[in-house]
């Protein structure tokens, strides 16, 4: 599905990802993870185009993206980042706007389909009934769901989010990665998407790319990456990692710095 | 969805009659007040009479240039609040009417109207406007494109920088120039050039159609620039070519009709409250309407104290200002819609 290799690409700034290779193969939720800084979502906007890249290849589907047109590119790829503004517009129209890529030059009004396709997109997402409704009224968990159906209304083949449970709380971010499982499941959709919770990406996730300083320190299954030598590592924080007992995916659990000095006066006594 | 595009078509036909209506009010109107029913007949039936000539040489190519220039300024102002997601800027804040003031100051100044004529006012006004528009354009163009900020800052600045200028012409030009000079600063429809006139009808008209084209882009661009991109849009190209289309509309009406304030504000922002901010009928309504208010206000503006004539400028601001401070208030809270 994407293949990257080699990819240098950076900001004036001088932070840069550094010769990054990933593959993502057709079908999958692949989870970027790491620390703050760390260069994930750098890589996703290399993805999308909006960061020219210093060197190596993007691969979508076996075409480098650079020679695509960036509509073509819309109609493969839909991003959910935190940044859209999204003004005095019903959900409607703005899951709308997600069809903008497939308008031709001389059509300007959405037809029959391209409405139908954004209900559809509503409705799989559970967004129908905030159609009316005002963007700016409401809440941070429905503004989500908005935002996901209107990347499902380009008709995607690959969807990036950009930390999609930021500011919720357990219920919605459980919600929304449940949402991004049964879309990647129906769909056959090809996720990526950045998390910070290293347990919802263990959890959700069939890969996870584990950033460090601008490379990829360990790629691999989720109980690969989720080792805590190599959390400790990455994280520089202590931590312990347990099995969920019921997914049986890792769980992370950090440990402070009071409960180690009291652990270690503990085992001293 | 096919209920909003029949609200379109609704609010489109209504501004249609609006700008109608205006038109025959405004040319039945002034100093020779000449009644509707004879209108038609003084139109039709030919002839020299002195009714027909006020009628097609006066009154008719004010209230065209009107629309041409209303409507012009109203879609440059909905093109810029569109690109810079602010609702604030407008053509005046852009610096591109003060490049155009200061070039038409300079033509008075330089008495070059002796040299060139008619064509020396509008000439200078279209030097000027361009001019500041690639100060703006080229100061602002940094490393990764056009930066929409650095373009709002350099043209408040340079909107500054041609004020003061204008303000030192005047203090050193004579009297007769400072008149001619002052008058222009106001604004006003009177143009005795019907060669002019058509002008600024074509490339209004015109910009109307291309700037059409941008509905899509302009919509996406809602969602900030990198949204738009990921929706297809070639943001770059767009912003380039929405810039110089707003460019051009702005330094075609202030060379042609002077300093008209607060329509290329006041205007998108009451279509908005109106039609909502969907730019598939934002623009041709706010073509329209900018059309409807500038010919209404320059009907007032030459009827009210007749036969002294007011500057259409003080007009447009102080009843453009009043209508909208009175609309915004009385709108509940929370339905505004005049934000982007």
């Amino acid at each position: 599905m994407l293949d990257i290799s080699n990819l240098t690409c950076g900001y004036d700034t001088g932070f840069a990802i550094r010769n990054i290779n990933l593959r993502v193969p057709s079908g999958e939720i692949v989870g970027i993870i790491g620390p703050n800084g760390s260069g994930k979502t750098t890589l996703l906007r290399a993805i999308t185009r909006s960061l020219k890249p210093a060197g190596g290849v993007i691969r979508l589907e076996g075409e480098d993206i650079r020679r695509m047109k960036i509509r073509d590119l819309a109609r493969k790829i839909a991003v959910v980042s935190q940044s859209a503004e999204s003004g005095f517009m019903t959900v409607e129209e703005f899951v709308l706007l997600g069809r903008t890529p497939y308008y031709d030059r001389f059509r300007f009004l959405e037809n029959k389909n391209d409405l139908k396709i954004a209900r559809d997109a509503m409705a799989s997402t559970d967004a129908l009934r905030l159609k009316d409704q005002l963007m700016s009224r409401i809440s941070g968990g429905e503004r989500q769901l908005a935002l996901i159906a209107r990347a499902l209304a380009q008709e995607p083949k690959l969807l990036l989010l950009d930390e999609p449970t930021t500011y919720l709380d357990i219920t919605h971010q459980m919600g929304i990665l449940d949402l991004i499982r049964r879309l990647n499941i129906n769909f056959a959709l090809t996720v990526i998407m950045v998390l910070h919770d290293l347990n919802l990406a263990g959890e959700y996730c069939h890969h996870l790319a584990l950033f460090d300083k601008g490379a990829i320190y360990k790629f691999g299954l989720p109980e690969e990456v989720l080792d805590y030598r190599i959390i400790e590592d990455v994280y520089k924080t202590v931590v312990i990692v347990e099995k969920n007992p019921i997914s049986r995916k890792p769980y992370v659990m950090a440990v402070s710095e009071a409960a180690q000095e009291a652990n270690r006066k503990h085992n001293q006594d | 969805m096919k209920n909003r595009f029949t609200h379109w078509a609704a609010a489109l036909l209504i501004l249609v009659g609006l700008l109608a209506a205006v038109g025959i009010v405004s040319l039945c109107l002034g100093t020779a007040d000449i009644p509707p029913a004879r209108l038609f007949a003084a139109l039709m039936h030919g002839g020299d009479t002195i009714e027909r000539t006020i009628l097609c040489d006066v009154r008719l190519p004010r209230i065209l240039l009107g629309i041409a220039v209303g409507g012009a300024l109203s879609l440059a102002g909905v093109i810029l609040q569109g690109l810079f997601r602010n609702p604030l800027v407008e053509p005046y804040t852009m610096g591109i009417s003060g490049g155009a003031a200061l070039g038409v100051c300079l033509a008075i100044l330089l008495r070059l109207g002796r040299h060139f004529g008619v064509w020396s006012l509008p000439v200078a006004g279209s030097i000027g406007a361009a001019a500041a528009i690639f100060a703006v354009y080229f100061l602002s163009i940094g490393k990764g494109g056009l930066n929409i900020r650095n373009l709002l800052l350099i043209g408040i600045m340079i909107s500054f920088i041609c004020s003061s200028l204008i303000t030192l012409i005047m203090a050193i030009s004579k009297v007769e120039d400072l008149h001619g000079i002052i008058f222009w600063a106001m604004g006003s429809l009177e143009q005795p050039n019907l060669l002019l006139v058509r002008i600024a009808v074509i490339v209004s008209v015109v910009a109307l159609g291309v700037s059409y084209f941008f509905c899509l882009e302009l919509n996406a661009l809602l969602l900030g620039e990198e949204e738009a991109f990921h929706l297809g849009i070639n943001i770059e190209n767009a912003k380039r070519l929405l810039f110089i289309l707003a460019s051009v509309m702005t330094g075609l009406s202030v060379s042609m009709a002077g300093i008209i304030g607060f329509v290329g504000l006041v205007v998108p922002h009451f279509m908005r409250l109106f039609v909502g901010g969907d730019h598939r009928i934002l623009i041709p309504a706010a073509w329209l309407c900018g059309g409807v208010f500038l010919v209404a206000c320059d009907t007032l503006a030459r009827t009210v104290i007749s036969p002294t004539e007011l500057p259409v400028g003080v007009v447009t601001g102080l009843l453009g200002g009043i209508i909208f401070v009175y609309v915004l208030c009385r709108r509940p809270e929370g339905k505004t819609r005049c934000s982007i």
